[in-house]
């Protein structure tokens, strides 16, 4: 066909005849020839089959365009030779297909318009996603990996969306719906229309009975101390105290909080409310076992379809050197100091690779290894400096690491569900019972897990509350003893609890998200010029967006919530 | 996108849909990327028209890749060899780089951009030549020769199947197809 050099033209196979090759002369090499499988023979199909008349092999040939048609975007082909195809395979279509049967043509058009429907769909589909263009920008900019961060976060919030979904609209609206007042911001207000304080605790397993429920009167004069403080004092002082009773309030939820619409266990005996009879407590149950349901089904079809897909790549086999070599790069990434850092990252893996390949030849010591993988587990601040001593590889530092959080997240949730049942038993133990020793011993021991648990979280962000943890520690005694002396229900306990855990992990993220990344970003980036060494690379440089860790955050909480709904259906 | 979806003439929309694995926003956002990479005379006929190379690495998704020259040259049908490309070639391209494009497709492009030579096989020079693009300038960052003489026999090793020192299609394919981060990785989304 045209001249080609020497090599690659001896090599490639001699041009085959058509229009289908006829490429010119830039690309005189082996992909030029690569023959297209099917190309050929559907010519000589199309013109053998010219004379037949057979209508099956009609409709066959018709089949087999259709095919090619439907199959053309994945040939590796240039877009030329595509549409040359396409428009040829779309001629002998309609020219056969006159001569077909009715019922032949329907059921192929119906098949057509199938297929136009479904692109329609995914067309308009594709632009209701949420947050979509900016996880595509959070792509291009940073990586896939981080990416995949937000997706899950994204998945995460559409679960709990349906969550509260199908709480709000079976158990809060009718319990809303029946309230003689509606106020704004009713799910916070006190709900004094139907019900009063004293059946919120009609309940079993309060042998107590009515009359050792929270009265009326305490938390009224309580608001009214707020009030007045409020509204006489200066703008600062007025600042302080309200930022401190706000706290208080949350803290403590004694006040108004403690009877909103959203707390679990918040209906009374009768079985039917409303004018319309709707079963409220036959409603808790359901939408609990619902909510259930739903997040197991879920979880278990998101699995499936993960192991499904790693499942068709992955084997015994191990490409490692491969993959990174072949597969590390993010083509996403169009930041050039993106680019530069993953490039080093890449740079860093093959070298760990290939050390790691010089290591298995050596014999290792592993009693030794043993012994320190449990010390470094135990003591996170000595970790660092025992995996130096160790000079270990990178990649167990990091396994290390994360076994850390790891054990730490299940520590905490074990010894708050271990705390929890403890208070409970105690509670319905003592029962009518005033005695305030033993609700003593009960509650050091809730307030020791629960400023541990505090504590525990706050290490993990690296951040020292020492002068908030008494204070805390303080107002729990208070509102503790008062608790356990009225005798209140265990699941307004344990929603207190969970509400009081859920806040504080909030406050603590946004505090350290604000300073250990946002204010560190900033006195980084200004402050640079004019400090003595650059900031960026040594000492604070920007804080470093770790995907693991911030995972494994997002399912610790989401774990919590599951376990308080899990709670709730006892 | 009022301007640029009537320059767009409908047919071919549709005949791009059926061609590509890009869906009708994908396309037209495509050609208005296009023809803001040409100057304001030439915008009128973009479908036609090709552009050089060095626009087209202006791209911000091209800037940062180190295969920017090969993709461009894999993907051009520009018969003077400058590698220039036309709306169509664009969009072949964007098609193999989309969410959608099957593991096949992507793996064979793959191998023909990394297929420095082109002779149809990656053998030790195309590998070097590979490792040098993503390690990038820097002195430090580019491995050493013991290095680099250690992870091409590595990779020889794993994926050279009949033994033949270079890894045609079929071995490549082979090996890439298990691996659960390319289809994720080998994207460009404009």
């Amino acid at each position: 066909m045209e001249a080609a050099p020497d090599a690659a033209a001896a090599a490639a196979k001699p041009a085959k005849s058509g229009k289908k090759y006829r490429m010119g002369k830039r690309h005189a090499n082996i992909y030029t020839y690569q023959e297209p499988p099917h190309s050929n023979s559907e010519e000589d199909i199309s013109e053998e089959k010219a004379d037949s008349h057979d209508p099956e092999q009609v409709f066959q040939n018709i089949q087999y365009q259709k095919e090619v048609m439907s199959n053309i975007r994945c040939r590796p082909w240039p877009m030329r030779q595509k549409l040359r195809v396409l428009r040829q395979a779309k001629e002998i279509v309609l020219k056969y297909e006159g001569r077909l049967t009715r019922t032949r043509g329907y059921q192929a058009a119906g098949a057509e318009l199938w297929r136009k429907f479904l692109r329609l769909a995914y067309n308009f589909v594709v632009l209701f996603i949420p947050w979509e263009m900016r996880i595509k920008k959070i792509e291009s900019h940073f990586g896939s990996g981080v990416a995949s961060y937000f997706i899950f976060l994204r998945w995460l919030f559409g679960i709990n969306i349906v969550l509260t979904i199908m709480t709000g609209a079976f158990v809060v609206l009718p319990e809303v719906r029946t309230q003689k007042k509606a106020a704004p911001f009713f799910l916070l207000f006190p709900a004094t229309g139907r019900r009063t304080v004293r059946q919120h605790c009609q309940q079993d397993h309060s042998p107590g009975g009515l009359e050792n429920c929270t009265g009326p009167g305490h938390h009224l004069v309580a608001w009214g101390k707020a009030k007045t403080t409020l509204f006489c004092s200066i703008t600062t002082v007025w600042l302080y105290l309200f930022i401190t009773t706000l706290t208080y309030r949350l803290w403590s939820l004694q006040g108004y909080l403690q009877y909103s619409v959203l707390f679990y266990g918040y209906y009374g005996s009768d079985r039917k409310i409303g004018k319309a009879g709707y079963r409220l407590p036959l409603a808790y149950f359901l939408v609990g076992m619902a909510v259930f349901a739903y997040s197991f089904i879920i979880l278990l079809k998101k699995m499936a379809k993960n192991s499904r897909m790693s499942l068709a790549s992955a084997s015994d086999e191990n490409y490692t050197f491969c993959w990174r070599l072949f597969c590390a790069w993010d083509y996403l990434i169009g930041n050039p100091e993106a680019a530069e850092s993953k490039a080093a990252a890449i740079v860093n893996s093959i070298r760990e690779a290939i050390l790691e390949e010089q290591e298995k030849k050596k014999s290792k010591n592993l009693y030794v290894s043993v012994v320190v993988s449990l010390i470094t587990m135990i003591a996170p601040s000595a970790f660092e400096l025992v995996a130096a001593l160790e000079m270990y590889h990178p990649r167990t530092t990091l396994r290390f690491q994360l076994a850390r959080v790891l054990v730490l997240y299940l520590g905490n949730l074990y010894s708050l569900i271990i705390a929890l049942l403890d208070k409970v038993n105690s509670m319905s133990v003592t029962g009518s019972n005033n005695s305030t020793p033993s609700s003593a011993t009960g509650t050091p021991a809730k307030e020791d897990n629960l400023s541990a648990t505090i504590s525990d979280a706050q290490m993990n962000s690296n951040k020292t509350h020492a002068p908030s943890l008494p204070t805390p520690g303080s107002l729990l005694n208070n509102t503790a003893s008062s608790n356990s002396a009225q005798n209140q229900c265990w699941e307004t306990y344990v929603g207190q609890e969970m509400l009081k855990l859920s806040i504080i992990d909030m406050i603590f993220t946004v505090a350290s998200i604000l300073l250990i990344d946002f204010f560190r970003g900033l006195c980084v980036r200004y402050l640079s010029d004019c400090w003595c060494w650059d900031l960026e690379s040594k000492f604070p440089e920007y804080g470093e967006f770790k995907i693991a860790e911030n995972v494994l955050h997002l399912v610790y909480n989401q774990g919590m919530i599951w376990y308080v709904i899990r709670k709730q259906s006892d | 996108m009022g301007g640029s979806s009537s320059l767009l003439p409908r047919e071919a929309l549709e005949e791009y849909q059926e061609l590509t694995f890009l869906n009708k926003q994908e396309i037209l956002l495509a050609y208005k990327r296009f023809s803001e990479l040409l100057p304001k005379e030439r915008r009128e006929n973009a479908c036609s028209t090709r552009v050089p190379k060095s626009q087209i690495l202006t791209l911000p998704e091209l800037r940062a890749n180190p295969f920017q020259h090969r993709i461009c040259h894999v993907f051009s049908t520009s018969e003077d060899g400058d590698d220039s490309m036309s709306f169509e070639d664009f969009l072949d391209m964007l098609s193999v780089f989309s969410d959608a494009a099957t593991s096949d497709i992507k793996s064979r492009y793959a191998f023909r951009i990394f297929d420095f030579d082109e002779d149809g096989v990656l053998d030790r020079k195309d590998l070097e030549k590979l490792v040098n693009c993503l390690t990038g300038q820097g002195e430090e960052a580019r491995l050493n020769s013991t290095e680099m003489e250690q992870l091409i026999r590595n990779v020889l090793e794993e994926s050279d199947i009949d033994k033949d020192g270079t890894i045609n299609l079929a071995e490549f394919q082979h090996v890439i197809s298990r691996s659960p981060d390319f289809v994720s990785s080998f994207k460009i989304v404009l």
